[in-house]
């Protein structure tokens, strides 16, 4: 740490270095393409001095303080003259430029440097530039909302929401229908369960920008369906920067809560995100001979049968579990908080220039949800009397969240000539969750004819994603090579998740019972390395006709591990008065769980050996595996421009699937899983500029989806909380997508924009999650479905408010909505089985965590006269399905709602998630802002729906939080 | 564009940059070769008897087991086909932890629903399955008791008579074994299927966790039909429930459970059958009900259970054990089921007498007995009741904790039954211990109701006795001589 903090203090000395001569630096892009110019004369005549834009179309003069005009040439363009551009000592003056195509009547402009909007060249590189259709997030949009992660700052897009804060949902596709890459690499998932990795992981602090596709070109993975989202992380900056920000926030839920719980281990490491190895697997508990034969074991102890060695060695091993307790300790949460710090500059050395970027994050964060609420309801045959729920298991109590997040990220570029760019990138990212979640207040009528039902459950999960990238960017001529490399390493790590459930009778006596399992200690690890391999080659045969080629090669290769421990009160008699049994005990778990309780407790005074707690291994072999998974891919596409107003292109690309797991299960036909496929996936991509403002995009592709490695692997994994089980199944096939998009949009002034999507995909054999009705203990299995269809369309406004009223001229609105409507059959087994015990239900059902709308709204003002800036932003996400019901039960749905006093959404419609942060920067250097999220402070909720009741399968409220954070810049 | 004229040249430059990286990796795969030699030795063969044969993998095909010889069963060992057939005095042991060539993570002995078992034991040779650890079938000293549960999994017999879950009536996947795996599955529309024959059979020791909380029964029954004979059957400890049917429609008659850790008795699924002669006892560890009868899922399914029960005697954990908690009923009907209990003795437990369920649902288990609103019949008449936490059959009944029922204070309940005969005093049984070696059990009721209350029977393949319980006064025990009960010293002489 020390070393590093001198580092950091050399780099931001190294300032004073360019305290004398200012920098002029900027972007030059094709007007009407959006495309970056490489190539283009910068020329300062007073100066004598000038410089050539780079294969990103940046160029970089420095220049001594003064007032200059600059002229921009290049020989197919009109040539710009700016004037007034001033250069101040020791500051970057960022001028952007946008070049026309050369006309008869002018042959060079003139506009002075204050006409000049840098935003608008930004915004129209993001959008016309484009060939696919896309949407993005800028940094300075980033900045602006104060989304402190890239999920946040995803779910502004059009059409895009976020599951569980994590996971990205594109058009009401998520999981496998949607791809998160960073810098065009896919990024691993660290989640056993999921497809799509957590953009969580990355804090803003790291982005650059955020671009959305939505539409397949051959150049992207084939994976893609819903949209494909691109971080692409800050690389060659334009000069020296340093930004410090922190921040600390209020919520009225957490913050200062007392009844916020934590787990008693005491992690040395926990305020940095790691486990010190309090809670790691205990050496001696592999292979261990006392839990894996523990019958054999008991025999010996009841026949008095154990040396001395014996009993001391059965003792260590028993005794060992009880450092890791049942029982949570109260704590107060303080407040929230975060430290961002990254810095960068360029360094020149003739041509050749070095660029790199620091950044270092941190923060801290606790959430408590006092109301917590679990729940599992049963159906009988809807009869008409009334309604058909019935309660199973009723889990009520609160959860406590503590989470801690840090993240590294450095990148150099080495910028040989203008035409030749290598970049290095590394980022390490962490995120640690320690949670209690303790329902003490539920009930379990589904196996419990009187007396109440408690439960809980202490868990620390750990994230860490390391991603290694090494890439090139070169251009010879028309020829415009791109390649990379990654190694990345990515983990989840679950040590000793604990728990405990029993019923306590009406005496408020503790017990056990069989539907419940014993007390366990869980473990779980996941480990992937991943390599992956990426060329891409572009030849210009002219202006109207361009070819592009690549290859792709990853290759994923996967550990998963899953331990378990559990309780065993077998042979312990509870009479005993030297034991103190569950029942005595009576909830105080620090006693019942401790040394003196566990293992063997001594001798009666007939020398019979007295039985403490013990535990026995309960992993199960099948419940292990290893995998890999191999994509090596090619393709090959063309654009060309047909006309002036015509655009085509589009090509295919081959993708071959090897995927393979091998399970420890000892069914031989459940213990492997592969797919090996080659896929041909063409697209063809059609752009149609009506006139100068305005574009008519028609595009058709074919896509897949590919199962994961989990949903391969045949073993079924435990729901802590009265969830069902999930089964994985080594005969999934892959999916085979059609899409067909239409988009017209108009640019009416930059800025602004108006556009008009529509979309329809049509899936064959899609992977869904189906609840297994041959038993009546349901389980999750995963299978394939015939069919599925998805359409729906979207609307997307950007104007500028200056038309109403010129006090208004500072106001900018955006909006979008987005309408989904999909369908995915039931298997025709499900279908024909649960139609007969609900003759109203349907064939068909949504996609998972598809909203039928969605609606984001954004007001900002901005005034950079007098550094007041503020953004009210909210958004808003129709009910959208979260689990299946079983059998006669309706399936569940998610909202965000207000809940009436019994614990009820009130309404379906969901309650908006509105946020305001205003901000105030003093001398350019320093900001302040202060922000409030959930406004109108919404629970989620996870219900279902019967006889115009909600019946709450889940419930928590996040409530508001008040940030304040203050940053200082230098540039 | 042509997207055919693209395809060739793609093909070209993807081959030219080595794209297609190898894909012949499939004769590699990862991990450890799946296939074990069958040449090589077993490798538990060192860890068994002399005369011992260790079954490991599934059995297609007649087969029977030899009394000459002992059988070691190595983990899921599934009846595929055929019938199994095991000689009188036949000993088959369980190993606690299968090896690595067995399937599943337990031993569990599977009669599939295209197999028979054909285990005909006698009084005086008894077929007995049970744990490596047990010395005693083959002559060693007693070193286990009754806590000793979850040495193995048990046996599960399948069959093809009705059952219902969700709609699902010939597929059920059973309890306990997790992996999707048509061998495991049960149910169809033959009501006199069979899936052979079981009598003077002895399974020990049973419950081990096949899944997280997933136990499987000493033996447990799906969609077995009619056709089956189940008579003088003793489980001997368990760590679930000492027999669980799930539907079907066979009978069973002299039946004894000892120490099953959860239910005795659990039925489940629309079980449309007889029982006759059925004793449990309990003891161990927070044993549950002596009787959790369940209806099928939903509980208004159309298919439900609605089996009779005769001749019972059903002792719970003790008057004075603390588990289960004092308000919990030792015998439990519900999920819309219609159970009928004639002749019997529930006795010896803490709490209350019974729960029939009452939820203010038109089809509840309240509404089909008490009310009969389907016509069934159902009775509870002709019992002797005596529980711990209850002075009368009005004090023992237990109203279910639901906000919407008919019964609020269990009126109704206790005047049916006493409208039907029931009665709550001492049975004066002969002797009840529990633990080994105690030698006093004598389950015999000696109160002068015990031979006067005893109600008319109308199932016909049922005896009509005149007294309640499982045994009859002054008649030997037919728990003698070959349970374990016996064998292990419980029984008094």
């Amino acid at each position: 740490m020390k070393y590093f903090i001198t580092i950091l203090f050399s780099m931001l000395l190294a300032v004073s270095a360019y305290a004398q001569k200012g920098t002029l630096t900027g972007t030059v892009v094709d007007e009407e393409t959006g495309e970056e110019m490489i190539g283009v004369n910068i020329f300062v005549p007073s100066a004598s001095d000038g410089g050539v834009t780079d294969v990103t179309g940046k160029y970089n003069i420095r220049l001594d303080p003064g007032s200059y005009t600059v002229e921009f040439s290049y020989i197919t363009h009109q040539k710009k003259i700016v004037e007034d551009v001033e250069i101040r000592s020791g500051e970057v003056t960022q001028l952007d430029i946008t070049l026309a195509q050369s006309s008869q009547e002018l042959d060079e402009v003139v506009v002075s440097a204050r006409r000049i909007d840098n935003n608008e060249v930004s915004l129209l590189r993001l959008q016309k530039r484009s060939l696919p259709v896309q949407d993005g997030i800028s940094s300075e949009e980033i900045n602006r909302i104060g989304f402190s992660n890239s999920a946040e700052s995803v779910r502004q897009v059009t059409g895009a929401s976020v599951e569980g804060g994590k996971f990205i949902v594109m058009r009401g596709l998520g999981d496998r229908y949607s791809i998160s890459s960073m810098d065009g690499i896919v990024l691993p998932t660290t989640n056993p369960y999921r497809n799509s990795a957590s953009l969580d992981l990355i804090p803003s602090s790291m982005v650059d920008n955020i671009v959305v596709k939505k539409t397949f070109s051959p150049d992207l993975p084939g994976n893609f369906t819903g949209g494909a989202v691109d971080i692409t992380t800050k690389s060659l900056p334009d000069r020296y920067y340093l930004r410090l920000n922190t921040s600390i926030s209020f919520n009225d839920q957490t913050t200062f809560n007392n009844n916020f719980l934590t787990d008693p281990i005491n992690n040395s490491l926990s305020r940095l995100g790691y486990d010190d190895g309090s809670r790691k697997r205990n050496s001696d508990w592999a292979d261990n001979e006392y839990l894996n034969r523990l019958n054999f074991y008991l025999i010996q102890i009841q026949n008095n049968n154990l040396s001395d060695q014996q009993i001391q060695g059965f003792n260590s091993t028993m005794q060992s579990f009880s450092e890791r307790p049942f029982h949570v300790n109260p704590r107060t949460p303080g407040l929230d908080h975060s430290l961002n710090v990254s810095f960068g500059n360029r360094h020149f050395f003739g041509d050749t220039q070095l660029g790199y970027n620091v950044g270092i994050n941190y923060s801290k964060s606790y959430s408590q949800y006092d109301e917590r609420e679990i729940n599992n309801y049963s159906a009988r045959i809807p009869d008409g009397s009334g309604s058909r729920m019935q309660e199973f298991q009723l889990n009520r109590g609160s959860e406590s969240i503590d989470e801690v997040n840090n993240g590294l990220i450095g990148s150099v570029t080495l910028q040989l000539n203008p035409t030749n760019e290598i970049t290095t990138t590394s980022i390490y990212n962490n995120n640690a969750t320690e949670s209690v979640l303790d329902m003490q207040n539920g009930a379990y009528p589904g196996a419990l004819s009187s007396g109440s039902y408690n439960n809980r459950v202490i868990s620390f999960v750990q994230r860490e994603l390391f991603n290694n990238q090494l890439k090139g960017r070169h251009t010879f001529d028309n020829l415009e090579v791109k390649w990379s490399g990654n190694y990345i390493l990515s983990s989840q790590y679950e040590p000793n998740t604990r728990f405990i459930g029993s019923p306590v009778d009406t005496q408020g006596r503790y017990f056990y019972v069989r539907e419940v399992q014993l007390p366990f200690h869980f473990f779980r690890d996941l480990n992937d390395t991943q390599y992956n391999a990426k060329l891409d080659v572009e030849y210009k045969f002219s202006n109207r006709f361009s070819v592009k080629t690549g290859g792709f090669y990853t290759q994923k290769d996967r550990e998963f591990n899953e331990y378990r421990y559990q309780l065993e009160n077998n042979g312990t008699n509870a009479s005993n008065p030297e034991f103190l049994s569950f029942g005595e005990a009576s909830g105080d778990f620090a006693n019942y769980f401790s040394a003196n309780n566990t293992g063997i407790l001594g001798r009666n005074s007939e020398g019979d050996l007295i039985l403490g707690l013990t535990y026995r291994d309960q992993t199960r072999p099948e419940n292990s595996y290893t995998g890999t998974e191999g994509i090596s891919a090619g393709y090959l596409m063309g654009v060309w421009d047909v006309t002036d107003r015509l655009k085509l292109f589009g090509g295919v690309r081959i993708e071959h699937t090897d995927f393979s797991v091998l399970s420890g299960s000892r069914n031989e036909a459940l213990r492997e899983g592969s797919i090996n496929e080659v896929d041909v996936l063409p697209s063809m991509n059609l752009i149609f500029a009506l006139n100068e403002d305005s574009n008519l995009r028609l595009s058709g592709s074919q896509t897949l989806a590919r199962p994961n490695m989990r949903e391969l692997a045949p073993f079924a994994s435990f729901d802590l909380l009265g969830g069902f089980p999930i089964v994985g199944n080594p005969n999934i096939d892959r999916t085979n997508v059609m899409n067909f998009d239409v988009r017209y949009e108009i640019f009416p002034s930059a800025g602004e924009l108006f556009a008009l999507s529509a979309f329809y995909k049509d899936f064959t054999n899609p992977i869904v999650m189906e609840l297994d009705v041959a038993t009546d203990q349901p389980q999750y299995q995963y299978i394939n479905t015939n069919n599925g269809l998805l359409y729906g369309f979207e609307v997307e406004f950007r104007k500028q408010l200056g038309f109403i009223a010129s006090a208004l001229e500072n106001v900018k609105f955006s909006t979008n909505f987005t309408y989904t409507n999909s369908r995915v059959d039931l298997s025709e087994r499900e279908f024909e089985t649960r139609e007969l015990l609900d003759s109203s239900i349907k064939s068909y059902r949504p996609f998972p965590y598809q909203s039928p709308y969605l609606i984001n709204m954004m007001l900002v003002y901005e005034n950079s006269e007098t550094g007041w800036d503020a953004a009210l932003y909210a958004n808003m996400a129709g009910k959208r399905l979260a689990a299946n019901g079983a059998g006669a039960a309706p399936d569940v749905y998610e909202v965000n709602g207000k809940l009436d006093n019994n614990g009820r959404v009130k309404s379906e419609i969901p309650t908006p998630d509105m946020s305001f942060r205003v901000q105030k920067t003093f001398l350019n250097r320093l900001s302040a802002a202060l922000s409030v999220s959930n406004l109108l402070d919404y629970s989620v909720v996870q219900y279902q729906k019967d006889a115009d009741q909600y019946f709450t399968n889940s419930a928590l409220n996040p409530g508001r939080t008040f940030k304040l954070s203050v940053t200082y810049r230098i540039n | 564009m042509d997207i055919k004229i693209l395809v060739k040249p793609l093909l070209i430059a993807s081959l030219a940059m080595g794209i297609f990286v190898s894909c012949g990796d499939d004769d590699n795969p990862v991990g450890p070769d799946p296939e074990p030699e069958p040449e090589e030795q077993h490798p538990y063969a060192d860890d068994i008897v002399e005369n011992g044969v260790i079954i490991s993998g599934p059995i297609d095909g007649d087969r029977t087991f030899s009394a000459d010889s002992v059988y070691y069963l190595d983990g899921y060992v599934f009846v595929e086909s055929g019938t199994l057939t095991i000689e009188p005095g036949t000993v088959v042991m369980a190993f606690e932890t299968p090896s690595s060539v067995a399937e599943g993570n337990e031993t569990s002995l599977i009669i599939t629903r295209n197999a028979q078992i054909d285990a005909q034991g006698t009084p005086e040779n008894p077929i007995i399955f049970t744990s490596e650890f047990d010395e005693e079938p083959l002559g060693g000293s007693i070193t286990l008791d009754e806590t000793n549960s979850k040495l193995w999994a048990g046996i599960i017999m399948l069959g093809n008579a009705p059952a219902y879950t969700n709609g699902n009536t010939d597929s059920i996947q059973i309890e306990g074994i997790v992996d999707p795996d048509e061998r495991s599955q049960y149910g169809g529309d033959e009501e006199n299927h069979s899936s052979g024959i079981m009598r003077y059979v002895s399974i020990r020791f049973t419950g081990a966790e096949i899944g997280p909380g997933d136990e499987i029964q000493g033996l447990t029954l799906g969609g077995v039909g009619a056709g089956t004979t189940l008579e003088y059957i003793d489980i001997f400890v368990s760590a679930d429930d000492g027999i669980e049917i799930f539907g079907g429609t066979v009978d069973i008659r002299h039946i004894s459970v000892a120490f099953s850790e959860d239910d005795s008795f659990d039925f489940d699924l629309g079980w449309t059958g007889t029982g006759q002669y059925l004793f449990a006892m309990q003891g161990g560890n927070d044993a549950d009900k002596t009787a959790e009868w369940d209806g099928a899922s939903p509980d208004n399914a159309p298919l439900y259970s609605n089996a009779r029960l005769y001749n019972m005697t059903l002792l719970g954990t003790g008057y004075n054990a603390t588990f289960p908690g004092d308000g919990n009923p030792t015998v439990i009907m519900r999920d819309g089921s219609a159970y009928s209990i004639y002749n019997s003795i529930i006795a010896e437990a803490n709490g209350l007498g019974i729960e029939i369920e009452d939820r203010g649902e038109s089809e509840d288990s309240f509404d089909k007995t008490v009310l009969d609103v389907n016509g069934d019949g159902a009775a509870v008449a002709g019992n002797i009741w005596y529980t711990g936490n209850a002075t009368s059959i009005e004090t023992m009944i237990h109203v279910t904790d639901h906000p919407d029922v008919h019964d609020a204070d269990g009126s109704q309940i206790a005047a049916w039954l006493t409208n039907l005969g029931n009665v709550f005093e001492d049975p004066e049984l002969g002797g009840v211990c529990r633990t080994q070696g105690c030698g006093v059990l004598n389950p015999v009721p000696a109160s002068a109701s015990a031979t006067t209350i005893a109600a008319t029977v109308a199932d016909s393949n049922v005896d009509q006795t005149t007294y309640v319980g499982a045994f009859e006064p002054g008649q030997p025990l037919w728990i003698s001589g070959w349970t374990t009960l016996a064998r292990y010293g419980y029984l008094a002489d």
